[in-house]
């Protein structure tokens, strides 16, 4: 995936900040275990990073639910 | 023995010890911070680069009525006006190289954990940040310079006139587009008159600076998009951190110390050896110098200063004014205070120089000034260093 063209990530939601408010984490706590930069975290949160499926996987695995809850396209194909 | 390899590894290894143990902080990754440096890079490029293109030479030449030095009153509305831009030309060709080389050494301070470091240490979203940067900067740079190329060869074509005309006596008629061109291309040669190889080298140290800043320009504003942090350690020096940061004050210092001795010693050889003494003071060794050392300079001061306030500010949190190491906590305060009013007095001399008699001339307090700024941040630091090495034993 890598960095993705600007319509790439403005065609995803993800609700990253609604799972760790629930889990308690802050975004630095997150961002360690998921092996990120706390500012990764926030590009992520506010939908101005699209995650490659590895961090995505990380990101689920660290918030104990699955990829697509937390991430999913605005519309369905 | 190592071979280069090993020794190559090793420096590699330091380099990024070096880079992860002491991580930009506070100021240095603020939102605002970060774009002013940008803004500054942007606009002070510009000023130097319109400044390349005022042929002060012909300026001067009108203003002195063809060499002969007049005096203010003597000067019609016209030459007061070209004076005030020679004189603007002036300062600004020597305090925007100042600004650009202080603000590249931040930029690339603020920005060197994500342009420095090897991927391993880098999230995906840095690594392709960092990518997108030098990538865009590249293509930028690469069709700018094929622009002007491309710009010049018009004009090169336009110019060339095979039809020659010639008046009465025999001399060359220039006419239409190519008197035009012509002219262009005197303007062009009168840009050169302070010294051709005095604008080269301006005119191609900018180019190098465009090349090296622009994709750190690009990369400091877009990683200054989000940052705010919820997380101390990131904010906020560790006081754990301290005696490593000493420990680079201490590097950095060095350096500015020792060029600066080295330029003493080499001035004395310049006493010593005549031809050498000339060779300095007429060639403009002694302004390249100060075009490299001074920001440099400028440079580990106010890095030091933020540095500074940050570990007072962590070492107060951590109950550190107060105690057994209360007198280092005051003593680098102490000797901040008074590096900074060294400072602070030397820009306000410095502003007012003008107004100044020769009598009264505020240089040799300005120079004692600045040397003394030298032991008073170090004795700060040699405090700190005290600071976080207690913290260090206490961890």
């Amino acid at each position: 995936m890598g960095r993705q063209p600007k319509q790439d990530k403005d065609q995803l939601e993800n609700l990253v900040e609604q799972f760790r408010t629930k889990r308690e984490l802050s975004r630095q706590e997150l961002a360690d275990l998921v092996g990120v930069h706390y500012q990764t975290m926030s590009y992520i949160e506010r939908g101005e990073y699209a995650p490659t499926l590895a961090l995505a996987l990380r990101l689920a695995a660290a918030l104990d639910c699955k990829v697509e809850q937390l991430f999913k396209l605005k519309v369905s194909i | 023995m190592n071979s280069p390899k090993t020794i190559l590894e090793n420096m590699r290894r330091a380099r990024v010890e070096r880079i992860l143990s002491t991580p930009p902080t506070g100021l240095l990754v603020s939102r605002g911070f970060r774009r002013l440096l940008c803004v500054l890079a942007v606009v002070f490029s510009y000023i130097f680069f319109f400044t390349l293109l005022i042929p002060v030479s012909k300026i001067w030449e009108t203003i002195t009525s063809g060499g002969h030095v007049v005096t203010m009153n003597a000067l019609g509305p016209a030459q007061r006006f070209l004076l005030s831009v020679a004189t603007f030309v002036g300062w600004a060709g020597t305090l925007a190289p100042l600004i650009l080389l202080a603000s590249f050494l931040f930029l690339r301070t603020s920005m060197r954990r994500v342009t420095s470091l090897p991927d391993e240490f880098l999230d995906e979203r840095e690594i392709a940040n960092r990518d997108w940067a030098f990538k865009t900067g590249y293509l930028v740079i690469r069709r700018v310079g094929f622009a002007v190329a491309a710009g010049f060869l018009v004009l090169k074509v336009l110019a060339f006139n095979p039809s020659i005309n010639l008046d009465d006596d025999g001399n060359r008629i220039r006419e239409g587009l190519e008197a035009n061109m012509f002219a262009f291309d005197t303007y062009l040669s009168s840009l050169t008159g302070m010294g051709a190889i005095n604008f080269y080298f301006n005119m191609i140290g900018l180019l190098t600076y465009v090349a090296y800043t622009f994709p750190l320009i690009l990369l400091a504003w877009r990683e200054s998009k989000f940052t705010e942090v919820n997380a101390a350690p990131v904010n906020l020096v560790p006081l754990e951190g301290a005696a490593k940061i000493a420990r680079q004050y201490f590097r950095r210092a060095g350096l500015v110390g020792s060029v600066f001795v080295g330029f003493v010693l080499f001035l004395s050889l310049g006493f010593a050896f005549r031809p050498l003494g000339e060779f300095l003071t007429f060639s403009g060794a002694l302004f390249l110098f100060f075009l490299v050392a001074v920001p440099y300079a400028m440079f580990v001061y106010i890095w030091a200063s933020i540095k500074t306030v940050e570990i007072l500010k962590a070492a107060k949190a951590d109950n550190y004014n107060q105690g057994r190491y209360a007198s280092a906590s005051m003593g680098a305060l102490v000797f901040y205070v008074i590096t900074q009013l060294l400072g602070i007095s030397i820009a306000l001399i410095f502003t007012q120089l003008g107004n100044f008699s020769s009598a009264d001339n505020p240089i040799l307090y300005l120079f004692v000034a600045g040397l003394a700024m030298i032991p008073a941040q170090a004795i700060s630091f040699l405090f700190i260093r005290k600071l976080g090495n207690g913290q260090e034993a206490k961890s």
